[in-house]
C-alpha cells in the first residue's frame, strides 16, 4: 500500500476502532501508549492485527524479526510498516 | 482524594509518600512483614533490602540473588557425594551454585555469538535450546548433580535469552542483565513469571515516581494474596473438612477450630475420581464448581506474591491471574487464569506456527496456531517439567500418567477455538450484552472449564477410565 505516513495512521486508527474493545476508541491515543495495557483492545486483537498488516502491507514479522509484542503500540505499527516498505 | 484501596498504587498521597526516607521505611517494612508471612526465604528478603537501598544497582543486586538462589536450592541434596564433607556442609551447595552459574555463563555466551551460529541454528534458536536440554536429559546418568534436574526450570527462561538473541537484542547488555531472570530471586516455577529481558525491561520503572507506583502496586497484590490465601483456607476447612496450612498462632488455630463446626465435608474431585465411588450428581457437579475457585484461588495466591514480588523490585508486569472467574468466554478465561503460562504458549508456539502458515485462510491459520499452542505445547510443557518417564522411555507409564491430559488439552485448544471465532462474531455484531446474557455467559464459561479440568487431575489412581467414569457419572451415565 502506498501511502504517506500520516494515510498510514489515520488507516491504522480506522482499523484499530473496528477491534478496540466495546466503548473504547483509539483516535486520541499517542504512539507509545501499550493499547493492551491500557485495556482498549484485547490480546486477540493483536492477531486481527497482525493480519490487517500482513494483508495490507504485506508485513513479514519473522523475515523482519519482529516481536509481536512490539505491535501494541501505534507507534510500533507504524515502526513495522516502515521497515516492510524499506 | 478518596481513598480507594483498590487503587492505593495511584493514590498521590501514597506516591509522594513513599518516595521519601520514611515512606520507603514503611514500605520496606510492609513488604517485608508481607513477604514473611508469604514464606519468603532470606534470599528475597536480602534482596529486596539491597534494591531498596541501592535500586540503580538492581540488576547487580538481583544477580548476586540469583547465586543464593542457586545455593539454596542445592543445600539439601543428600544424594551428593559431596555431602560427606561434614565439615563444610555448604560446599556442595557453593559448588554447585558455581557451576550451575558457569552453565548459565556459557549459554549467554553462546546467545551473544548468535550471528555466528550455523544458518540452521538461527533459524530455530528455540528448538536448538530444547533439543540441547533433551540431549542433556538423555545422556544424565547423574541426577545426583541437580543441574540437568533443573533443566526443565531453565528450558523456557533460556528460551525467551534465545528469542532475543534471534531478535538481535542483546547488544549492550552484560550476564547479569540475564542472570537476574534466569534465576529469579523474586522465586517461580518452571513457568517464568515475568517472561525474559525484553519484557521484564519494557515493564521496568524508569523514574522514582514509577518505582514508588511499582512498589505500591506489589504491596496490594501481596495483600491480595493474603485475602486468598485465608479464603482457600476457609474453603478447605468449611468444604473440605480440611486442617488448613495457614501461617499465623495461636489465634489462626483458634480460628480454624471454630470454623471446623461447620465443616460440610464434601470430597474434592481428585478423592471421588480416584475413589470410584461417585457421589450423588448434585454433589458431583458442586466438586467440579468448587475445584474451578479452589484452582483458582491457589493459582492467583501463589502468582500474587511471585508477581508482587517483582512489582517490589520495580517491574511493573501484568498480574499472573485476573478475575478469571468474571470471564465471559473461554478465551478471555484462558488469557486471566494463567497469564505468564499462556504467554510462553503464544509466544513459543501459537505466533511461530501463525506467522508461518501465511497462505492458510485465517480461520484455519488460527486453528493450527491454537492448537499448537493449547495442545502441543501445552502437553509439551507438562512432559518437559516432569521428564523422568520419557527419559527412561517408560510408555506405559507415560500413558497411564498423561493420557487425561492429552485429553484435556485437545478439549482445551478446541474451546478456545470455538471461543475465538465466537468472539470475531460477536465483535462484528458490535451488539452489548445485558447482564443476564452476561451471567449465562460467566456460567457457560465455568461449566467449560470444571468440566475439563476433570481430564487435568494429576496423582496416583487417576488414569483417563476412571476420569471418564466420574465424567459420565455427572450426566446419570
Amino acid at each position: 500500500m502506498n501511502m504517506e505516513p500520516s494515510s498510514h495512521r489515520r488507516a491504522l486508527v480506522e482499523f484499530l476502532n473496528s477491534v478496540a474493545k466495546p466503548g473504547s476508541r483509539v483516535d486520541d491515543v499517542d504512539d507509545d501508549t501499550n493499547l493492551i495495557q491500557a485495556g482498549l483492545v484485547d490480546s486477540f486483537a493483536l492477531i486481527q492485527i497482525i493480519f490487517y498488516l500482513e494483508q495490507n502491507y504485506a508485513l513479514n514479522l519473522p523475515a523482519l524479526g519482529i516481536d509481536p509484542a512490539d505491535l501494541a503500540t501505534i507507534g510500533g505499527m507504524l515502526a513495522a510498516i516502515a521497515r516492510a516498505g524499506e | 482524594m478518596t481513598f480507594r484501596p483498590g487503587q492505593l498504587h495511584e493514590n498521590e498521597r501514597l506516591l509522594t509518600l513513599v518516595q521519601g526516607v520514611p515512606g520507603r521505611l514503611v514500605l520496606w517494612a510492609a513488604a517485608t512483614a508481607l513477604l514473611l508471612w508469604h514464606g519468603a526465604g532470606v534470599v528475597p528478603l536480602a534482596a529486596f533490602a539491597a534494591v531498596m537501598l541501592d535500586p540503580q544497582r538492581k540488576r547487580l543486586w538481583l544477580s548476586v540473588a540469583a547465586f543464593g538462589a542457586l545455593g539454596g536450592r542445592f543445600f539439601e541434596l543428600p544424594e551428593s557425594p559431596l555431602s560427606l564433607l561434614p565439615a563444610a556442609p555448604w560446599l556442595p551447595a557453593v559448588l554447585i551454585a558455581a557451576a550451575a552459574t558457569a552453565a548459565l555463563f556459557l549459554a549467554w555466551l553462546l546467545a551473544r555469538g548468535f550471528a555466528r551460529w550455523p544458518a540452521a541454528f538461527r533459524r530455530h534458536p528455540v528448538l536448538t535450546v530444547h533439543a540441547a536440554i533433551w540431549a542433556g536429559l538423555a545422556l544424565s546418568g547423574l541426577p545426583w548433580l541437580g543441574l540437568l534436574a533443573l533443566a526443565p526450570y531453565f528450558a523456557w527462561r533460556l528460551s525467551y535469552l534465545a528469542v532475543s538473541a534471534g531478535r538481535g537484542r542483546l547488544a549492550g547488555t552484560g550476564f547479569r542483565d540475564h542472570l537476574f531472570y534466569l534465576v529469579p530471586a523474586w522465586g517461580g516455577t518452571v513457568t517464568p513469571y515475568g517472561k525474559g529481558l525484553d519484557y521484564l525491561s519494557r515493564h521496568e520503572a524508569g523514574d522514582a515516581l514509577a518505582l514508588a507506583r511499582s512498589r505500591l502496586a506489589g504491596v496490594k497484590l501481596l495483600l491480595l494474596a493474603v485475602a486468598w490465601v485465608c479464603a482457600l483456607g476457609v474453603m478447605n476447612i468449611v468444604v473440605y473438612g480440611r486442617a488448613p496450612e495457614l501461617p499465623g498462632g495461636q489465634t489462626t488455630r483458634m480460628a480454624a477450630e471454630w470454623l471446623a463446626g461447620f465443616a460440610l465435608g464434601w470430597p474434592s474431585v481428585s478423592d471421588v475420581v480416584r475413589s470410584g465411588a461417585h457421589p450423588p450428581w448434585y454433589l458431583g457437579w458442586a466438586a467440579i464448581y468448587l475445584e474451578l475457585i479452589r484452582a483458582t484461588l491457589a493459582l492467583a495466591a501463589t502468582g500474587h506474591v511471585i508477581v508482587g514480588s517483582l512489582r517490589l523490585f520495580g517491574f511493573n508486569v501484568f498480574r499472573n491471574t485476573y478475575k478469571p472467574l468474571l470471564a465471559e468466554s473461554v478465551l478471555e478465561f484462558w488469557n486471566r487464569y494463567y497469564y505468564y503460562f499462556k504467554e510462553l504458549l503464544v509466544d513459543f508456539f501459537f505466533y511461530p506456527t501463525y506467522l508461518r502458515l501465511r497462505g492458510l485462510s485465517p480461520s484455519l491459520r488460527m486453528l493450527a496456531a491454537v492448537f499448537a499452542a493449547a495442545f502441543l505445547g501445552n502437553m509439551y510443557h507438562h512432559l518437559l517439567a516432569q521428564p523422568e518417564h520419557i527419559v527412561r522411555l517408560d510408555l506405559p507409564r507415560l500413558w497411564t500418567d498423561w493420557s487425561p491430559r492429552l485429553l484435556y488439552c485437545f478439549l482445551l485448544a478446541l474451546g478456545i477455538w470455538v471461543s475465538m471465532l465466537r468472539q470475531q462474531r460477536l465483535r462484528a455484531a458490535g451488539s452489548a450484552a445485558g447482564a443476564a446474557v452476561r451471567l449465562r455467559r460467566v456460567a457457560g464459561v465455568w461449566t467449560f472449564y470444571s468440566l475439563i479440568h476433570i481430564w487435568n487431575l494429576q496423582g496416583d489412581g487417576i488414569d483417563l477410565a476412571a476420569c471418564a467414569k466420574f465424567f459420565l457419572s455427572l450426566f446419570g451415565i
